[in-house]
């Protein structure tokens, strides 16, 4: 999908008032939210079992060159053919050429953020008109609808059973019901004959196994087996930072992984893919692809500090945990990633300007980061793309804040390190106000506080508190010299 | 310069890698798993695991192919198909049944999509997560337990392995150019949170746990 973060206000507004929507989104804050816990909480040592993701991520993503190399060499020894793309540009034209090359006229995806991220559905069915399904149910709904996933594991989960009936009936001819499993049935039934017919698949990578050449794909409804079975190519198209070292570390990674976003302690479906059909098997893809991408991720590398962003699995466990996410919804963040994790990738991969209203929007209380199997730590980064915002930080497409702006803070700045500076501004600041006082309220400030003070009312103090304490002091200090007479000793200890 | 090349450049560019000390598991020994465990965690996942001895095989798969009415049936070309006879028991029964290693491509192709069951035998399960794992060649077919409606698995108890782990040990070492993990039967919660069970893949998992 195109990226729009920068109409946060405008859709935030929308959202917002959907009463029926802020109550499921309630509800499934805290069925996944207890889901995971008591999953994670089934685990011999949870404490132990994170340390390790977060370990396993660490070394990933601290290894990252050599582990893609690696991964590189023994995926092409075990046949498949590995393709490098630096941008959301060369992704889509390296799959272009692969559905031209190969004929494909129809095909069938596994749910996979990454093609989201690259926009490729559109571009696919605008350029050579071949027919792309995506084979998760909730996938296949929004995809239909023309809308962002609303949800990592439930793109649909926004909607009611009578919105997703009637989508379907549009779209592709069901008959009318509001029964979930007539629904779900239908789609299986629908869905069968594209992946009978299908020429390609396509899906995403959650583990790529440096040391075995292999990728795993975790699922809970077939989708991704069908498309990696069925047809005679697969693509798969991986973010570069999805590499681990071996099995191991997959496997961990994989039931942290499914514990953390459905609370399941392994998916429906998990498929470990070596390379194209062996001998002897009628079915897997004969040719099969993948494709590393890039689109800004070498960039977040270079920096020490944000390369922490490229340990995030996907697990939307965050969302769960974000007052935010569960008050305004998917749709305010402008693209694929929602919730928190969005507020981590989408800066730095689409520009901290567009996405300003993505981070400031966060309260900073931290939820995320309690609940993050992988350790990214959500508070100090957020704090990070304000400051670099401000300071206008090039790399990530910050544009300095103003002149006026950065003098007030200047100017703010100083007075908070000089009593006497402080003392004046203060005194010039409550001159200014009481010139819309009322009755000792302040209710209309001009400017930029306009806004602010539509909707509070300031009570004025009698003095500053510079002007209260000195003459405390004064009383204080000649109701004591009264009361002690000569003893000047009694004040030593103040 | 090619993509590639200049990715991996900006990577390196950016600084030495630390090394990150991240030993998640014993990772020499292979550890055996526990059948009661399996059976809960396989059940609690919507799969129907029937524990039977080697002699009651037979009797277990023929209550399973009448229970489903089962009329048409692909059987995996493995040697545990055999060795339990399977393809007697299914004869008997009237089922029209055959093995997918007797069929060309293309006739397995139309027949998968038709049959209402399909028979295998895995070649490792996990206790502590309920899940078969099947590791795929021409004899163990991929779609055999994705497509049909009803999938019947045949699981010794010496294939039990403890966990992720030790199956992580194993794949390690070797190369399968397909491996799937299957744990109890698909679902979608996509519908308003409703949980509908079987979504693309069957609709019904059996699971004979023979103990051996």
């Amino acid at each position: 999908m195109k990226a729009h973060p920068q109409d946060y206000i405008k859709i935030m507004r929308e959202e917002i008032i959907k009463e029926e929507q802020a109550s499921f989104m309630n509800q499934v804050g805290a069925v996944f939210g207890y889901l995971t816990s008591a999953s994670l909480g089934q685990m011999a040592d949870q404490a132990l079992a994170r340390e390790q993701s977060v370990a396993i991520r660490e070394n990933a993503v601290e290894n990252l060159p050599e582990l893609l190399e690696t991964f590189e060499k023994n995926a092409v020894k075990n046949g498949m053919e590995v393709l490098w793309a630096a941008d959301a540009e060369e992704a889509r034209s390296i799959i272009k050429d692969l559905v031209k090359k190969h004929e494909a006229k129809v095909i069938t995806k596994g749910k996979s953020m990454i093609s989201e991220e690259i926009d490729l559905n559109h571009y696919l069915e605008e350029e050579l008109g071949v027919k792309i399904y995506e084979g998760d149910l909730g996938e296949l709904i929004v995809q239909m609808r023309g809308t962002p996933p609303f949800h990592i594991v439930g793109p649909a989960i926004n909607l009611n059973i009578q919105q997703i009936a009637q989508t379907l009936v549009d779209h592709i001819g069901m008959e009318y019901t509001e029964d979930a499993k007539a629904i779900a049935n239908y789609v299986r039934t629908f869905m069968r004959r594209q992946f009978e017919q299908a020429d390609m698949g396509i899906t995403g990578v959650n583990m790529a196994v440096a040391s075995t050449g292999s990728i795993i794909l975790v699922e809970n409804e077939g989708n991704i087996r069908w498309s990696t079975a069925a047809p005679k190519v697969h693509v798969a198209i991986m973010s570069l930072e999805k590499v681990v070292a071996d099995m191991a570390d997959a496997f961990h990674i994989m039931e942290m992984l499914s514990r953390s976003c459905t609370g399941q302690g392994m998916t429906s479906y998990v498929s470990v893919l070596s390379g194209p059909r062996a001998a002897g098997e009628y079915d897997g893809a004969e040719k099969m692809y993948v494709i590393i991408l890039d689109n800004g991720r070498s960039k977040i590398y270079q920096d020490p500090f944000l390369r922490q962003a490229l340990k995030c699995i996907r697990c939307g466990r965050c969302g769960t945990a974000c007052p935010i996410y569960l008050t305004v919804g998917a749709y305010p963040y402008g693209w694929c990633y929602p919730g928190p994790m969005g507020t981590v990738i989408s800066p730095l991969l689409l520009g901290l300007d567009d996405t300003y209203n993505v981070y400031e929007a966060c309260t900073l209380c931290g939820g995320c980061e309690s609940v993050c199997p992988t350790g990214i730590r959500h508070v100090e980064l957020f704090h990070h793309y304000r400051a670099m915002k401000v300071a206008g930080d090039k790399r990530f497409k910050a544009t300095r804040s103003s002149f006026m702006e950065r003098a007030g803070f200047k100017s703010w700045a100083a007075a908070m390190r000089s009593p006497a500076l402080f003392e004046k501004s203060v005194g010039l600041i409550r001159n200014y106000l009481h010139v819309g006082s009322k009755e000792g309220q302040v209710n209309k400030m001009p400017g930029t506080l306009k806004a602010w003070s539509a909707y509070r009312d300031l009570p004025i103090a009698e003095k500053t508190f510079h002007q209260y304490w000195a003459e405390r002091e004064k009383t204080s200090v000649s109701e004591k010299e009264a009361a002690a007479g000569s003893d000047k000793g009694g004040q030593d200890h103040e | 310069m090619s993509s590639r090349a200049m990715i991996l450049e900006k990577l390196r560019a950016a600084g030495s890698p630390e090394r990150i000390n991240r030993e998640v598991m014993p990772r020499t020994e292979i550890r055996r798993g526990d059948a009661d465990v399996f059976i809960e965690k396989a059940t609690a996942a919507a799969a129907q695991v029937i524990k039977t001895t080697v002699d009651n095989v037979p009797q277990a798969v023929r209550d399973i192919l009448a229970e489903i009415g089962c009329r048409n049936l692909l059987l995996s070309d493995e040697g545990i198909i055999r060795e339990f006879k399977i393809e007697a028991v299914a004869g008997e029964m009237g089922i029209a049944l055959q093995f997918t290693g007797e069929l060309p491509a293309e006739e397995y192709r139309s027949q998968i999509f038709q049959v209402e069951a399909g028979i295998s035998g895995c070649d490792f399960a996990l206790a502590d997560s309920g899940s078969i794992v099947i590791k795929h060649d021409g004899d163990k077919q991929r779609l055999l337990s994705l497509a049909p409606d009803h999938y019947i698995a045949l699981v010794k108890a010496s294939q039990l392995l403890k966990d992720r782990f030790d199956l992580a040990l194993l794949l390690e070492k070797e190369k399968t150019a397909a491996v799937t993990l299957i744990t109890g039967v698909s679902r979608t919660a996509d519908v308003a949170l409703q949980v509908v069970l079987g979504m693309h893949g069957p609709r019904k998992v059996y699971i004979l746990l023979i103990e051996d």
